[in-house]
């Protein structure tokens, strides 16, 4: 496993960047498409309800304390099982979510800050710094994270408070007006993406010191986090309302082009993105960092580093060849959280009932 | 030209690594090769867009995982 440890605080603020990722800047116009101005009604809805899968992870932490996400899988299903369990884990939740999040930024890069640059220069550019942070180590990851988030958050802050002079809070209103079916149909993707996304950090548990704060702090990170995107979707809503969010992909990026003090600063949308670009790098950072531990724990190598180098290749292709364009967007929207609730719900459940019942069978011989 | 130019990204990666790959096991050795494969196979497909036509991962999700077409079709009714 290694002799790497992170402290609770930095399991603390790895969560909540990690559930800030890319939801912050893609949520808000997922929500306010389905549920109008009820959006951040669904956005907290999908709080609550997104924090329910972390109580089988708790429970899996409390269980196996010290096992690693294959080591638990294998006492599950049994040796030969538990790989394969894994492998099909790894390949289709983490390595999938890592190259969904790389084509994420590439994208949003693509269409609002470099459209004149081909997105496979961007992809490389990002995958270097990636690659370069993984080697590095997740003690690395987590002390940038440490020295990221004061400045995520001023400037989080700083948005919210300048944004509150162009804000109309009556487009809220009106409260159900379409009744609550609108409002859950929000909430399923918001609860696949960011929430069911959480699963992933399942690999880092035996890395957190101590034991007993692992489930504290990363629950917390996922509140804040979550309550940060709640924010976004309510202040897209007051600025621009239901029309314009609902059009527009990356609405909270365009509320930094609305902040206007004096006529003299203006246009700080990319100052605001900064939120966003530290979030998605500290997630993607983490996605990739868990796989390769992933297929470390899975062929049981001696140190996960010494696959960065070669995944970092295999992610290019991959998150260009994972949607050819934007308008597979809809289909993901929509199957994500059910595909995803496959290994963040069942899985977990899988693993609990069959502990439970090869505890009992112990106990009884 | 696609084929010459991912063989020459595999070997500029494998010189920077050198060092890891004098290092490790034999299997852990595999394990980074078929990597190494994977993404020159990969990177072909994706540059000559063969993927467009025969298999993209979201639509293999929705088309082979039973209930998915459905969960979509529900969904999209649901507006």
């Amino acid at each position: 496993m290694g002799t790497e440890k992170i402290d609770s605080s930095q399991f603390f603020i790895i969560s909540l960047l990690y559930t800030l990722g890319s939801a912050i800047i893609f949520i808000p116009h997922i929500v306010i498409k389905h549920a109008q101005q009820n959006a951040w009604i669904a956005s907290l809805l999908a709080l609550v309800i997104g924090l329910l899968p972390l109580f089988l992870y708790f429970k899996i932490n409390q269980r196996f304390p010290n096992d690693t996400f294959i080591q638990i899988l294998e006492a599950t299903f049994g040796t030969i099982g538990g790989k394969v369990v894994g492998f099909i884990t790894i390949i289709g939740f983490h390595l999938n979510l890592t190259v969904m999040t790389f084509r994420d930024f590439g994208d949003f890069v693509f269409i609002h800050l470099l459209p004149e640059t081909p997105l496979h220069v961007i992809l490389i550019l990002l995958v270097i710094v990636v690659a370069y942070a993984v080697k590095e180590g997740l003690e690395v990851i987590a002390r940038a994270g440490q020295i990221l988030v004061p400045i995520a958050i001023f400037f989080f802050l700083l948005s919210a408070v300048l944004l509150l002079k162009n804000s109309d809070f009556k487009n809220l209103l009106p409260i159900f007006n379409n009744g609550w079916k609108p409002v859950v149909r929000a909430a399923l993707p918001n609860i696949g993406f960011p929430f069911l996304e959480a699963f992933a950090l399942i690999i880092l548990f035996p890395f957190v010191t101590p034991k007993e704060k692992r489930s504290k702090s990363m629950f917390w990170g996922i509140v804040i986090g979550g309550l940060m995107v709640a924010i976004a979707v309510i202040y897209s809503l007051i600025v621009f309302g239901v029309e314009y969010s609902s059009a527009k992909i990356y609405v909270p990026y365009l509320l930094g082009a609305e902040i206007n003090i004096a006529n003299v600063i203006q246009r700080i949308e990319v100052i605001i993105a900064s939120i966003w670009i530290v979030s998605i790098f500290i997630k993607i950072c983490i996605l990739f960092l868990t796989t390769v531990m992933g297929i470390q724990q899975l062929f049981n190598s001696s140190n996960y580093r010494i696959y960065v180098l070669p995944l970092a290749l295999l992610v290019i292709p991959l998150s260009i060849m994972v949607m050819p364009n934007m308008s597979y967007w809809s289909i993901i929207e929509n199957i994500w959280p059910f595909y995803a609730a496959l290994f963040a719900v069942f899985l977990p459940v899988v693993v609990l009932i069959v502990g439970s019942f090869k505890r009992k069978k112990g106990k009884q011989t | 030209m696609i084929y010459i130019m991912t063989l020459i990204m595999a070997g500029i990666v494998l010189y920077i690594d050198k060092k890891t790959l004098r290092r490790i096991n034999a299997q852990e050795r595999k394990v980074y090769l078929t990597l190494v494969l994977f993404f020159i196979i990969f990177n072909i497909i994706e540059q000559k867009k063969l993927y467009v036509n025969y298999f993209v991962p979201v639509e293999w999700v929705y088309n082979k995982i039973p209930v998915m077409k459905n969960i979509y079709s529900f969904l999209e009714n649901k507006g």
